[in-house]
């Protein structure tokens, strides 16, 4: 009994992985924000060849559209910081020419969990042969995927629902209450100690890229106006010039953040996230293009 | 160290090995509690050392109970199960008290809040409790036959008893009469490969495949992101938590029942497909049963039980109840989770004594979904331990029906729950003369079990009960 459901399922396996890789090779499915972000750590580690820009962030830059920035790597993990980003990046042989910062959620809590599966020398392998072992391939993950349109009219009868859509912020009844929460958490009195740790580690990671060659851009998201001129935002910007001087360092600052209005008080709605996007494109060009001028 | 980690894969081959050598089969005890204080060392090596002296204070207070001076059972034996409960009143209960009592600005109120908690610490008091009246009573075992005269090796198995790495930090929580006849030597012919297969695979599909994906779903529970979500998303993401609560801790479980039958010992079963309970006293019959049994035989019978009349016997039931919810935090919703189902159990005895129970199955079968819904949403003071958000959850329930819901959200949760639903239907017709052909497939099933659990587990999450 035991033998034979070992068997099996390898066989199982085995069967599944030849099916996705014939018939299935373009599906990725992710159903949770940390299916998403392992997708995302996966596809850039198991990639065939490494992206020449790379945006490292959390979940404000997760905001930003592939289509309106065409070319870039993105590895902006939901929940996390960009540290788990850099660990990603180092697991590649080669860095990314470019590497740009997000510099908002510096001081978040780091993820011991996230990168363990992927640094984990097995599973590395394991993955890199067979895809079906990715995350972006489970197999309940599709099946619930294609459970959605079943699902859809049975809930819409039992619910009372509007019609679907995004709802505008200016709109939304959780808006204030979500926008404060943003704002308390980001007044909140931080060790000073622990701010000079992480700067620590993120220059250490900072000097270990540029040491290889890349170029790392820092970039600030915009939020709302109210978000912004919080104490930590304001202890972020001031710690990252002691750091990072300007006048060694590259810098995207952040733009004007009254027209921002978010969904939340920190992350963008889709159309300021195509509005930042573009700020964003042009602010890369002409910095890359100034140092054009000067070489 | 969780048992879905690698170094612990590493830890329990090497272990395993060295078990079983022929040579060293004196050492058996020794090498699991060496492999167990590594285990539960790798986190936070210093607790190692709290581990170390709730086993010394058990260890003399039983050795004392049962071979000392007979005058003196008694009060040693009383001292040492007022050790236990100090010991976890402080490292436990310290913050509650200091949130309930005191200014947490002052430096009394800031010491207590920040006491850590060790990991497991509730489930080794109670065992040592186990192993203290078990001893003092005498009612299981003749202490003379049982436990060894030489305090050395009483010493041995008594930390062993504790530490056990299966059961160390998350149960199920061991009694002295059960586990302490089994301590002996171990040959590897007589595992019993079969069932602990069974067990661990089951588990581990439960807590990496069900529970760890669950986990991602109602994430949204939490406040103060619930109050943005549909009323429908609401009940569906509470229904999905009633099966993950039960697939982590069920997993655990499961596994930890596996490991030990590796090395030759044999837990009792601590889930038996609760959800399928038709009456809130079944429900207790089958959920967490190391911890119901324990509650009973140690506090519910030495209260008086039901011999003391009916007014006792309720209020028996309360304080035990109530206990048992704070059993499992530091925080009144787990005191008023106790209560409520105190409150149930209380009020089902009194209906049954009142208007007697009727035995048709549709009456049971209701009554099994009443029991049901309760239970799930009594959940909710799990996941929400601030009595406000609970309130916040309920009103969310009732203001969001024109939110769109999450379509996404709720295939998953009913994708990932499902299992779960079949697990317990399976047991109601494991009987059934027609499901015979199916039982030569059985492998298929655990072959299936094991495919998901290399292609479709959740990201790694600390098992739910360890806070406790």
């Amino acid at each position: 009994m035991i033998l034979k459901s070992i068997i099996t399922a390898l066989l199982g396996l085995t069967i599944y992985n030849i099916v996705v890789i014939q018939f299935f090779p373009n599906v990725k499915v992710s159903r949770h924000y940390w299916q998403e972000n392992q997708i995302k750590a996966q596809t850039y580690v198991f990639g065939n060849s490494t992206p020449d820009q790379v945006i490292v962030g959390s979940s404000l830059s997760a905001r930003l559209n592939d289509k309106n920035l065409p070319g870039y790597g993105k590895l902006s993990f939901i929940g996390q910081t960009v540290f788990e980003g850099f660990r990603v990046i180092l697991q590649r042989k080669d860095l990314p020419a470019k590497i740009f910062v997000e510099t908002n959620y510096l001081l978040r809590p780091l993820s011991p969990d996230f990168n363990s599966s992927l640094e984990n020398p097995v599973l590395f392998y394991a993955r890199s042969k067979m895809e079906g072992l990715r995350d972006e391939k489970q197999p309940l993950a599709i099946v619930s995927n294609k459970l959605d349109n079943l699902v859809k009219p049975v809930v819409n009868a039992l619910a009372r629902s509007q019609a679907p859509g995004t709802k505008p912020s200016e709109t939304n009844p959780h808006f204030e209450n979500a926008l404060n929460n943003n704002i308390e958490a980001s007044n909140r009195i931080v060790d000073s100690n622990e701010v000079e740790q992480r700067f620590a580690l993120l220059k250490t990671y900072v000097d270990r890229f540029v040491g290889r060659g890349a170029e790392v851009i820092f970039f600030e998201m915009p939020v709302h106006p109210k978000v912004a001129a919080c104490t930590i935002p304001k202890a972020i910007r001031k710690k990252m010039k002691e750091y990072f001087p300007p006048t060694v360092y590259k810098y995207i600052e952040q733009p004007d953040c009254t027209p921002y209005q978010t969904t939340d008080g920190i992350h963008l709605q889709l159309g300021e996230a195509d509005t930042y996007a573009v700020y964003f494109t042009a602010m890369r060009d002409r910095i890359f293009s100034g140092l054009a001028k000067e070489k | 160290m969780l048992f879905n980690s690698f170094p612990f894969l590493i830890l329990l081959i090497i272990t395993f090995c060295i078990y079983y050598i022929p040579y060293l089969k004196r050492f058996q005890v020794p090498v699991l509690i060496i492999s167990s204080l590594i285990f539960y060392a790798f986190g936070e090596p210093g607790l190692v050392l709290l581990l170390l002296f709730s086993a010394a204070i058990n260890i003399v207070a039983s050795y004392y109970v049962a071979f000392g001076r007979k005058e003196y059972r008694r009060p040693i034996a009383i001292t040492g199960v007022a050790l236990n409960l100090l010991g976890i009143a402080f490292f436990k209960y310290s913050p509650l008290f200091a949130h309930t009592f005191l200014h947490s600005g002052s430096d009394l109120g800031q010491f207590l809040l920040n006491i850590p908690l060790p990991i497991g610490i509730s489930f080794f008091t109670f065992e040592g409790i186990s192993l203290l009246v078990d001893v003092w009573k005498e009612k299981y075992f003749d202490n003379r036959k049982m436990l060894s005269p030489s305090l050395s090796k009483h010493a041995q198995h008594t930390l062993f008893f504790i530490s056990f790495f299966p059961h160390l930090v998350a149960g199920p929580i061991l009694k002295a009469h059960d586990f302490f006849p089994q301590i002996g030597q171990k040959k590897f012919r007589d595992i019993q490969w079969e069932s602990a297969f069974k067990s661990i695979v089951v588990g581990y599909f439960l807590k990496m495949v069900l529970a760890d994906n669950l986990k991602d779903f109602t994430y949204w529970i939490t406040y103060p992101y619930f109050e943005a979500h549909a009323t429908i998303d609401l009940l569906v993401m509470l229904f999905g938590y009633s099966m993950q609560i039960f697939a982590d801790f069920a997993g655990y479980s499961l596994i930890a029942i596996g490991l030990a039958a590796l090395f030759g010992y044999q837990f009792q079963d601590n889930f038996l497909f609760p959800y399928i309970s038709g009456s809130f006293k079944e429900f207790w019959k089958r959920w967490h049963i190391s911890l119901s049994s324990f509650l009973m035989e140690y506090l519910y019978f030495p209260l008086g039980g039901n011999r003391k009349g009916k007014v006792r016997t309720y209020v028996n039931l309360m304080i035990t109840m109530v206990l048992g919810g704070l059993w499992h935090g530091a925080a009144w919703s787990y005191a008023i989770w106790g209560m409520l189902h105190g409150l149930a159990l209380a009020a089902e005895r009194f209906c049954g004594d009142k208007f007697g129970t009727p035995s048709s199955s549709g009456y049971k079968f209701l009554k099994g979904i009443v029991v049901f819904l309760f239970v799930t949403f009594a959940w909710l003071l799990f996941k929400l331990p601030e009595f406000e958000h609970v309130i916040a959850y309920f009103r969310s329930m009732a203001d969001n029906t024109r939110l769109t819901p999450g379509y996404s959200l709720i295939s998953s949760i009913l994708v990932y729950s499902l299992p779960v639903v079949l697990y317990h239907l399976s047991y109601l017709v494991k009987e059934k003369s027609w499901l015979a052909p199916v039982h030569r497939f059985k492998f298929a099933g655990y072959a299936i079990m094991i495919f998901l659990i290399l292609t479709n587990s959740g990201s790694s999450g600390a098992f739910i009960y360890f806070q406790f």
